[in-house]
């Protein structure tokens, strides 16, 4: 096997390392639509309540970090050309790690069990800070020094202070604990891990794949250059603020918020410009991702200028909606139907030492599957944002189940591509024999 | 100055225009036009990828001592790249759209990754190794894509 040549095959990593965080993520969406179904509308009552805290990190751990995750461990060799040192044993461990934590932490704070919540933040806190350990380590090796490298290593330095934080605003609570006393620094863990964490690596990315995709030109130089390093000093300086002077803290945040609507803005307007016109799902959840991003500014604007909205739980969830299932879910989703049907050719075609025919991209995952399962993540996105206003059964329940069907039509969309996969993959092998 | 770069990366940006126009023209059913973008999609690809082959990666084995290092990666890929489009080339003449887009999603991935090692390393080596007289060289020999 693997007989072909090629950098990029020395540097792609076996396909269950990446994979498997594809196919666990979709699966946690399914479990906090549980969850939700499980609690019913008056989850959505307050943003503190312990079961509220268990479903965002289902959602924001066990879907979209999981993800993230497994993305970085083919971004770093193939798109920064510093490869991961025994690639599956490191993502085995991760995935592990990970997987138990966010189980374990949504066990702790359901059932409120300080043991658990404490074995919940002890198993976070290695796989990250192993994570961390991997990945900076990979990319102040890597020789590329590009504004996506800069981005990246800024994103993972997010990730570590929101941890830091997350963990040490955890251990103050004692299971029993109904609200959340360390509210302001909750709130500094919120905006590193959202806006720091996935915020610059998804804009790291975009830099190189919107470009790449959709054959747009190249986004404007010094947003390359500025864009994430001016919002990392914004974040930094946001956090002392909250602490030290609050009245500062709105404008800066504005700042941040300002920083990603610029981000969007261009974005969407390269992608006007794009020289490859076909449809593509890929490019409309990227759009759907970049609109959410300006209607969830528009959010957090309103609310700040009529303060008494912002305090209400229903602006804040709808804007965490609209952040979480709006922003993040569509921009993993679009990459996630970009990367698994290419890994999956790139493997087929690596065991080959000469061209043979394979199925093509769209063959292992067909445009059609894709399609009817980003109408349903708009549809739930629409009815989760709505029952974040009306937390009233009717739009409440039909939203949960709209959203685990959208988790879980992703889920067999990836399986089916893997199952073709395996097909092709026998074929090959039946080939090989005769040949030998 | 970093001509190597910039000369040759404008011929990707060429090529991916007319790699766009041709897609189109299949996506839309129009064959007759498909036929006349393809092939001037292969031609220039064809003729970027000697003028890689022929002229510049000899040039950098010639002046580094490295043959087996990026030039053979680079090499091996531009196999792959010419993979595919012989197997969108039997998609034009067998009118078949669905596969020829299927292809066309891989190429398009395959060719982007590979221009940008070219442009973020390859070329840069090139433009710091050759010396001028051999820059201006690689440059008089190679071929202009239409």
């Amino acid at each position: 096997m693997n007989t072909a040549s090629g950098l990029s095959l020395d540097q792609a990593p076996p396909l269950s390392v990446p994979l498997r965080f594809f196919l666990t993520a979709p699966l946690f969406g399914i479990a906090a639509a549980l969850l939700m179904l499980i609690s019913g509308p008056d989850i959505f009552l307050s943003r503190w309540s312990p079961s509220m805290v268990a479903l965002t990190h289902l959602i924001t751990l066990g879907f979209i970090s999981m993800a993230m995750i497994g993305a970085m461990q083919q971004l770093l060799p193939v798109l920064v050309g510093s490869p991961v040192k025994k690639p599956v044993l490191i993502s085995s461990i991760l995935h592990g790690l990970i997987t138990a934590g966010v189980l374990l932490l949504a066990a702790g704070l359901l059932f409120a069990q300080q043991l658990l919540l404490t074995t919940a933040f002890l198993t976070l806190a290695v796989c990250i800070v192993l994570f961390l350990a991997v990945t900076l380590n990979s990319l102040f090796r890597a020789e590329s020094k590009s504004d996506s490298v800069t981005a990246m290593r800024l994103s993972v330095s997010s990730l570590a202070i929101a941890m830091i934080v997350g963990v040490s605003v955890g251990s103050e609570l004692t299971a029993d604990t109904e609200i959340f006393a360390g509210v302001v620094w909750a709130d500094i863990h919120l905006v590193w891990a959202l806006f720091g964490w996935a915020g610059l690596l998804f804009i790291g990315v975009g830099f190189q794949v919107v470009p790449m995709f959709q054959l747009t030109p190249g986004y404007p130089k010094p947003i390359m250059k500025w864009l994430t390093k001016v919002m990392f000093g914004l974040l930094l300086t946001y956090s002392f603020s909250v602490l030290f002077w609050p009245d500062m803290a709105s404008w800066l945040m504005i700042l941040v918020l300002f920083c990603f609507s610029l981000f969007a803005v261009v974005t969407l307007s390269l992608q006007r410009q794009r020289r490859r016109q076909i449809p593509d799902v890929t490019l409309d959840y990227w759009r759907l991702g970049m609109a959410s991003i300006l209607v969830a500014t528009l959010l957090w604007l309103a609310g700040a200028v009529v303060p008494e909205q912002a305090l209400s739980p229903a602006m804040e969830l709808v804007t965490g909606t609209v952040v979480l299932v709006g922003v993040l879910i569509s921009l993993i989703t679009g990459m996630v139907y970009k990367i698994v049907p290419f890994l999956l050719w790139f493997h087929l075609q690596g065991r080959l030492d000469e061209y043979v025919k394979l199925p093509t991209m769209k063959q292992l995952l067909p445009d059609q599957p894709a399609r009817r399962q980003l109408r349903m993540h708009i549809a739930a996105l629409f009815l989760l944002a709505a029952s974040a206003i009306w937390p009233s059964g009717w739009i409440f329940y039909p939203a949960t189940l709209i959203f685990a069907a959208s988790c879980l039509m992703l889920l067999l969309n990836i399986f089916s591509a893997l199952n073709q996969y395996r097909n092709s993959s026998a074929m090959l092998d039946g080939l090989g024999e005769m040949d030998g | 100055m970093a001509l190597i770069n910039s000369t040759f990366s404008k011929q990707h940006r060429q090529c991916d225009a007319m790699f766009a126009d041709a897609e189109a023209a299949v996506a839309a059913g129009n064959w007759q036009q498909a036929g006349q973008d393809f092939s001037a999609f292969t031609e220039s690809m064809e003729c970027h990828l000697r003028n890689e082959e022929d002229i510049l990666f000899p040039a950098f084995e010639e002046r580094t001592g490295m043959s087996g290092g990026p030039t053979m990666v680079m090499r091996a890929e531009h196999v792959q790249i010419r993979g595919l489009i012989a197997e969108m080339n039997s998609d034009i003449e067998a009118q078949a759209a669905d596969h020829y887009l299927g292809i066309s999603e891989t190429l398009l991935i395959l060719m982007q990754q590979h221009n940008a090692k070219e442009e973020q390393m390859l070329y840069v080596m090139c433009d710091n190794v050759l010396g001028q007289d051999e820059a201006d060289r690689v440059l008089g020999n190679m071929k202009d894509i239409g």
